[in-house]
């Protein structure tokens, strides 16, 4: 920690350049500069055509180029100023240039007004999306001035103090600046990653103006160079180059992100031997796009000078291999192959998954790292072999001859923070085609969705396709400005997810959840309460997004609702009783259960990403499955069988078991209190090993379904015969649903093994038989009503009169 | 160094920033510049591949060359030998031609930077007597 006094002293190394800014501030002199090239250019034109056109006098000649060699000289002066700036910005000191400038030009009685009007603070808060406007009623009706003595700089003493530190500590030290930001939805993270997107910005638009240095200077093509390397016809024949590939094709300006990976692939590509890189991505996609977009780098003319020059070929293993009848022909051919690619000097030889490249010709008893071994070791040729991190570890790692000449790198998904930078690159380009204004909330969003919402191969798509999206639509819709609340719009229209604020109809539906759910569930007040709350906490944005939206156990008999809350909370919260993937776990019992079940759950959850996840019977499933459930539960996602991630996070897990149906239908007969059994349910399930204390807790809730009781069969009755009446509805028929019915039911449908589908067999055995009898017979009518008496123990017809009509 | 201490104590002065000026033109300036010359050097010799095309000054052009007769045929062996002699010299010949026009640019390159340098150390006093020139011719 340090004082604002020390680190004005800390900062005064760059004091001259910031004595510059204080009097001819950096854009006063470009506009100036600008302008004085068209003097020059005005003045030089009047030379010329002056004496012809407009019979100027000698005089006058004379006079304008004195005025020539005066702005001249002037704007030489202004370049030689600026010079001077760039050595001192650059220049590597303990103080961050931007605090050094707002340090020094401070008057020390009020430094948020110093900062807020500084050009830093003001881009910073543009881009947060506060106007001007709002920033001087505020500074106006500030009750308090932090001054320096007010302010303590958050760093080690040691340490450089960068433009984050400065902002942190003014953040931690005015209170009433951060209660400002609360209350404009603004994080501190916020604040402080919108001034380091600004200042970074500044840094990179300053760097290019050094056009001198040796970055710059080194990324310049050469020439003569390819006259030195050889020709490659048979790798033509076996392979292509990169370029003509459909990956780099569709590349499009996916390039930016992978810029670091590339750089990281440079460096090990300039070593003078041995120079040979193992990709290991998510997918086989994943590497040839970052090797394309190392071939577009090349061509672009912005490589590092050692490897300008290379070619970039894909060697079609396969194509070797079924073209070679034997062993011996094939390693002859690929020996070719290289032994060309080696002479001509400037190759870089990708080897496309190359486990399956080993497997295959392992199969033919060829050992391609024997093969290749030589040419791993040349000087002249450099090699890239991708492979998805599945076929690495099972294929490649163990060989560790192969792996000691390959320098591997590894290729995680992109994260949130590289998504945040590769954005805020690619934001100046669309602001400029589009003549839009990205605040830095929106770019936030992007990643955050595109984290939440896609994952696997598709992920680096879509946080520049949603960019490009939402400028194509703020620019149709006539707007400049994209905001957060705008993302959260184009995300909630291309997922069918909802987003942003909770509407009016969303509000009622989320606070009257419970009662809506009991429009079809009866009883089991447990259940639709816990449902109930996780569907608010996970609309209000307060659960961890990095997992399902919830996950539930329901363990109780059958027949007791578990299948039916579930439906109900499909229809009523997604709208539909179909956003529900259903899956009947007692088919993925065998061995090769992990493999059947992530094929298809894969497809399934692709087709549809939002919405209830049901794992019917999850006790009968195998213990790998339940296993991959571990993870699921836990991550919120799973890799399929061929190397993708998929995404489980926009959707509520819920597992139902018959597990400790017993017990709970013990404790239920003996009026126990139900809350009371669940520990002993769920020892009991553990104990007999059905399911394994991490996978029970990894739940957000076990809930216990009770068996049915005389009464909540009673009112499961009433809602089948109306459900019957609705159908019936349609053929003009209506039962009258009377006590005697009702009785009827509850009593012969009363089946502790069953529950509720027994009523359901009842209705079906009895009502609606006697029903189906009567339209055939044509005795039932469109417009007639069906009554129903109960005599000697029997369901029977009576007529609108009373009379028993049949039996 | 010595001055910044006062600086900090006393009020921003407009004419301050001219001593600054001068003193880093003729200090920091200077070493920055010599660093730049450097870069330009080392671009000029890397643009024009000087080092690897007089590594492969006698290589044939592109690498073309005819593989040698299997068996000992005297007509094709001289065929051979006439074949890779043309596409040494003409590789020889190109890339001589481009490792001359580099070094004479590096040559150019290096000279410009002693010139730079002179007006570098002459453009203060330069730039004043324009303006004062330029000025007085304007009114």
């Amino acid at each position: 920690m340090i004082t604002f006094a020390e680190l004005k002293n800390k900062s005064s190394e760059t004091y001259p350049a910031i004595l510059l800014e204080h009097f001819l501030p950096y854009r006063n002199r470009k506009k100036v500069l600008k302008m004085l090239l068209w003097f020059l250019l005005l003045f030089f034109v009047l030379i010329i055509i002056g004496p012809i056109s407009f019979n100027f006098t000698e005089e006058t000649i004379f006079r304008l180029r004195s005025a020539f060699f005066l702005s001249f000289s002037v704007w030489i002066c202004i370049q030689l100023f600026d010079s001077f700036y760039l050595s001192y910005y650059f220049k590597s000191t303990k103080v961050n240039f931007e605090v050094a400038k707002l340090i020094q030009l401070s008057n020390r009685q009020d430094l948020l007004f110093d900062f807020l009007n500084s050009v830093i603070g003001k881009y910073t808060m543009m881009r947060l999306g506060i106007s001007e406007e709002i920033i001087s009623k505020f500074l106006e009706k500030r009750e308090h001035k932090i001054t320096d003595l007010e302010i303590d700089i958050l760093v080690n003493p040691d340490d450089e103090v960068t433009l984050k530190d400065y902002a942190h500590s003014l953040y931690k030290a005015d209170k009433e600046f951060s209660h400002f930001l609360d209350m404009h939805s603004i994080s501190e993270n916020l604040f402080i990653g919108s001034l380091s997107w600004v200042n970074q910005n500044q840094f990179k638009i300053r760097s290019a103006e050094r056009w001198w240095s040796r970055e710059s200077l080194s990324r310049i093509q050469s020439i003569g160079r390819n006259w030195s390397f050889g020709k490659i016809y048979l790798l033509e024949k076996n392979g292509h180059q990169i370029m003509s590939d459909s990956i780099y094709k569709n590349l499009g300006d996916k390039w930016r992100i992978y810029k670091d990976k590339v750089e990281q692939i440079e460096q090990v590509l300039i070593k003078q031997k041995g120079a040979n890189v193992m990709l290991v991505s998510p997918s086989n996609e994943t590497g040839l796009e970052i090797i394309s977009s190392l071939g577009k780098m090349i061509l672009n003319g912005k490589v590092l000078t050692e490897l300008e020059d290379r070619r970039i070929f894909v060697l079609d293993g396969g194509n070797i291999i079924d073209t070679s009848k034997d062993k011996i022909t094939f390693e002859n051919s690929f020996k070719e192959i290289l032994i060309q690619a080696n002479n001509a000097g400037n190759v870089i030889l990708v080897l496309p998954q190359l486990n399956n490249f080993i497997q295959s010709a392992h199969n033919i008893s060829v050992d391609v790292a024997t093969v290749l071994s030589e040419f791993l070791i040349s000087s002249n040729i450099q090699l890239i072999a991708t492979v998805n991190k599945k076929g690495f570890h099972d294929t490649v790692e163990t060989n560790s001859d192969l792996m000691s000449h390959f320098e591997k790198i590894l290729i995680n998904e992109i994260d949130k923070n590289s998504a945040v930078t590769v954005l805020q690159d690619s934001t100046y380009i669309i602001e400029a085609k589009y003549n839009v204004f990205f605040t830095y909330q929106s770019l936030d969003e992007i990643s955050k969705s595109a984290e939440q919402y896609y994952m696997g191969s598709n992920y680096s798509d879509k946080i520049l396709d949603l960019l490009q999206e939402a400028a194509t639509k703020a620019k149709a819709e006539k707007r400049q400005l994209i905001t957060r609340e705008d993302i959260l719009e184009l995300v909630s229209i291309k997922t069918g997810i909802p987003q942003g604020n909770v509407t009016e109809e969303e509000k009622d539906k989320l606070v009257d959840l419970e009662n809506i759910l009991h429009k079809r569930v009866i009883g089991q007040n447990e259940a639709v309460t816990a449902i109930a709350d996780s569907m608010r906490r996970s609309r209000a944005g307060i659960t961890n997004p990095k997992r399902p939206i919830g996950s539930f156990i329901f363990l109780g008999p059958t027949g007791v609702g578990k299948t039916e809350t579930t439906k109900a909370l499909a229809e009523s919260f997604f709208g539909d009783e179909k956003k529900m993937i259903r899956f009947d776990m007692s088919e993925y019992a065998g061995f090769d259960s992990v493999n059947k079940i992530s094929g298809i759950m894969a497809d399934k959850v692709r087709d549809q990403q939002y919405g209830v996840f049901l794992l019917d019977e999850f006790e009968k499933t195998s213990t790998e499955v339940k296993d991959l459930f571990l993870q699921i539960l836990d991550e919120g996602q799973f890799t399929d069988e061929r190397g993708e991630l998929i995404n489980m996070r926009n959707l509520i897990i819920i597992a139902t078991s018959n597990a400790g149906s017993e017990m709970i239908y013990e404790a239920t007969s003996n009026g126990k209190e139900f809350s009371g059994i669940k520990t002993s349910v769920v020892d009991g399930i553990i104990k007999q090993n059905i399911f394994k204390p991490e996978l029970i807790n990894r739940f957000d809730g076990t809930i216990l379904f009770h068996s049915l009781m005389p009464n909540h069969l009673r009112e499961i009755s009433k809602l089948m015969i109306k459900k019957l009446n609705n159908r019936l509805v349609q053929k003009g028929i209506s039962i009258n649903t009377s006590d005697q019915l009702l009785d009827y039911l509850v009593k012969i449908g009363n089946d502790r093994k069953f529950g509720a589908r027994a009523i359901n067999r009842v209705i079906q055995d009895n009502v609606e038989k006697i029903i189906a009898n009567e339209i055939i017979s044509g005795n039932l009518k469109s417009g007639q009503n069906i009554s129903f008496k109960v005599v000697e123990g029997d369901l029977l017809e009576i007529s609108e009169s009373g009379n028993i009509i049949n039996s | 160094m010595f001055i910044y201490p006062f600086v900090i104590i006393i009020s921003m002065n407009f004419f301050l920033l001219f001593p600054y000026y001068f003193s880093w033109h003729y200090t920091r300036a200077i070493k920055d510049m010599v660093g730049i010359w450097f870069n330009f050097v080392w671009f000029i010799y890397n643009f024009f591949s000087i080092k690897i095309l007089a590594q492969t000054l006698f290589s044939p052009i592109k690498r073309l060359k005819e593989g040698n007769a299997r068996s000992f045929d005297i007509e094709k062996l001289l065929e051979n030998f006439v074949v890779n002699f043309v596409m040494r010299v003409v590789g020889f010949f190109s890339r001589a031609s481009v490792i001359f026009v580099g070094l004479l640019s590096v040559f150019l390159t290096l000279l410009l930077g002693v010139i730079a340098f002179l007006v570098w150390l002459s453009l203060p006093i330069a730039l004043v007597f324009v303006m004062l020139i330029s000025f007085v011719g304007l009114f």
